[in-house]
């Protein structure tokens, strides 16, 4: 477990080299960013899908993210995390922004659901990384799998649907007393498993 | 007040998964500024479980097209804009190379210099010129008068070889009185184009304010016969007489040149220079 919490602090690969990538993406280097695709895009991709739901969209946004690292990569400081929480974050951010848009939810939301079969290349020129993010998403997986449903239910429609407590409570049409409650034990049980602690 | 630990799990935990929103994002942000160490940690710790989250997400595989594109948007943010003309010709005159700049710029500043010598050499050489110019005018002005003088003189002595040519002329002689004995003069006159010429010599110069008046004396009674000025005694020495009607020298008395104020006066006031007398 111990093994997970590290790979997961230091992020998808090696740190430094992700740090150097993106001080190489200051100066220029279309290559690096080139790199910095390969490794990530994928896995962002995967995840601004789980939240926006549709292909076209996602694909939108992640060429607007790294438009974004390329534009601001001097942004990134190592010293308020790595290269994974900085990407992360990022598309969290614009994949939230983008369902929150009034023109988007006029569309409405279709297609891939959360939890589908993972798509990973078997010619994946890292294929290291990809065992990594695999064992450590099974690893998460396992975590959410020990809380109750209404734990995870929560959880999941906080930070894949960028809703409130509030909007989860009239979602799910319980008492916000209930989502604040459920999703602090969620959160809670979540700590003791991925960092270990109690 | 400080927030109790139930509250601030609950509110952390939506916090680190981004659903806190309104008056609680606020209270719990406040609650911050005074949290302890255990509560800081719970929220570095729960927003790390936020973290391990997005790996719970498929991944999938963005179509290639995706890579191209934004490959091919920073690229054209990286290749250099059209140059402007002027960053054209800066470019080709090799201004934006430090080394190259400073050469050309050197360059001009020694050409710059040379043509301001060049034009301070020209400025001199013009002055000189505009001096010659002015010493050639004044020349040539000295000439024309000189020419005029010439002219004149001329003129004098065709009226006196008109006068000479007549088959009747008449001379009279007039000599100097006691203030210019030396004085000399000649009246000729041809009494039928009832034309005549004064020869002089040995007069000297009148001042400004004066006049020479000659005088025909006709029945003791002086008669203006015009008046005329010497200012060089060697050159001036013919003088044409308009105002000499008479035809007869007999009914003459004499001829007589007095010094008279500027224009003449209509009886004889100055000193007689000259008197003579027909010779019948």
């Amino acid at each position: 477990m111990f093994f997970y919490y590290i790979l997961a602090i230091i992020g998808h690969g090696n740190a430094a080299d992700e740090a150097e990538l993106i001080n190489r993406i200051t100066q220029r280097d279309e290559q690096a960013l080139g790199k910095l695709y390969d490794l990530y895009s994928k896995l962002l991709y995967g995840f601004i899908l789980s939240i926006v739901k549709k292909e076209v969209e996602a694909e939108d946004i992640l060429q607007e993210l790294f438009v974004q690292i390329w534009e601001k990569a001097a942004l990134f400081k190592s010293s308020r995390g790595n290269v994974y929480t900085w990407l992360m974050t990022l598309a969290r951010n614009r994949a939230i922004d983008r369902i929150r848009s009034k023109q988007y939810r006029a569309q409405g939301q279709v297609n891939s659901e959360f939890g589908v079969e993972s798509i990973v290349n078997p010619d994946d020129p890292s294929p290291l990384d990809a065992v990594m993010i695999r064992e450590r998403s099974e690893v998460v997986h396992l975590a959410l799998a020990t809380l109750p449903v209404e734990q995870r239910e929560v959880i999941q429609i906080a930070y894949f649907g960028g809703h409130s407590q509030s909007e989860i409570a009239a979602q799910l049409n319980v008492p916000l007393g209930t989502v604040k409650t459920r999703m602090r034990q969620g959160m809670k049980k979540l700590q003791i498993h991925l960092m270990g602690q109690k | 007040m400080a927030m109790d630990r139930e509250k601030f799990e609950e509110l952390c935990a939506a916090y680190a998964l981004g659903a806190l929103e309104g008056e609680e994002l606020r209270e719990f942000e406040s609650a911050l500024r005074t949290a302890d160490d255990d509560m800081k940690r719970l929220l570095f710790e729960f927003q790390r479980v936020a973290l391990h989250l997005p790996v719970v997400a498929q991944e999938a595989t963005p179509s290639p097209r995706i890579k191209q594109r934004i490959l091919e948007r920073i690229h054209s943010d990286t290749v250099p804009q059209p140059q402007s003309m002027f960053s054209k010709l800066v470019s080709l005159l090799g201004f934006d190379n430090p080394r190259i700049g400073f050469a050309i710029s050197f360059a001009l500043i020694i050409v710059t210099m040379g043509i301001g010598y060049y034009a301070f050499l020209l400025r001199n050489a013009i002055h000189e010129r505009d001096q010659r110019i002015a010493v050639i005018q004044q020349e040539l002005s000295q000439q024309q008068q000189h020419f005029t003088v010439l002219q004149t003189e001329l003129i004098r002595k065709e009226e006196l070889l008109k006068v000479l040519q007549s088959p009747r002329i008449e001379v009279v002689i007039m000599n100097g009185k006691e203030i210019n004995p030396s004085g000399y003069g000649k009246i000729i006159w041809d009494p039928i184009k009832k034309s005549a010429i004064l020869q002089i010599s040995n007069l000297p110069a009148v001042p400004k304010d004066k006049d020479y008046q000659l005088w025909v004396i006709k029945d003791q009674k002086p008669i203006s016969a015009g008046v005329f000025t010497v200012n060089d005694p060697l050159t001036e020495t013919l003088f044409k007489i308009e105002q000499l009607v008479e035809t007869d020298k007999k009914s003459i008395n004499a001829f007589a040149i007095t010094l008279e104020p500027k224009g003449g006066v209509p009886q004889p006031t100055g000193q007689m220079y000259l008197l003579g007398t027909p010779t019948l």
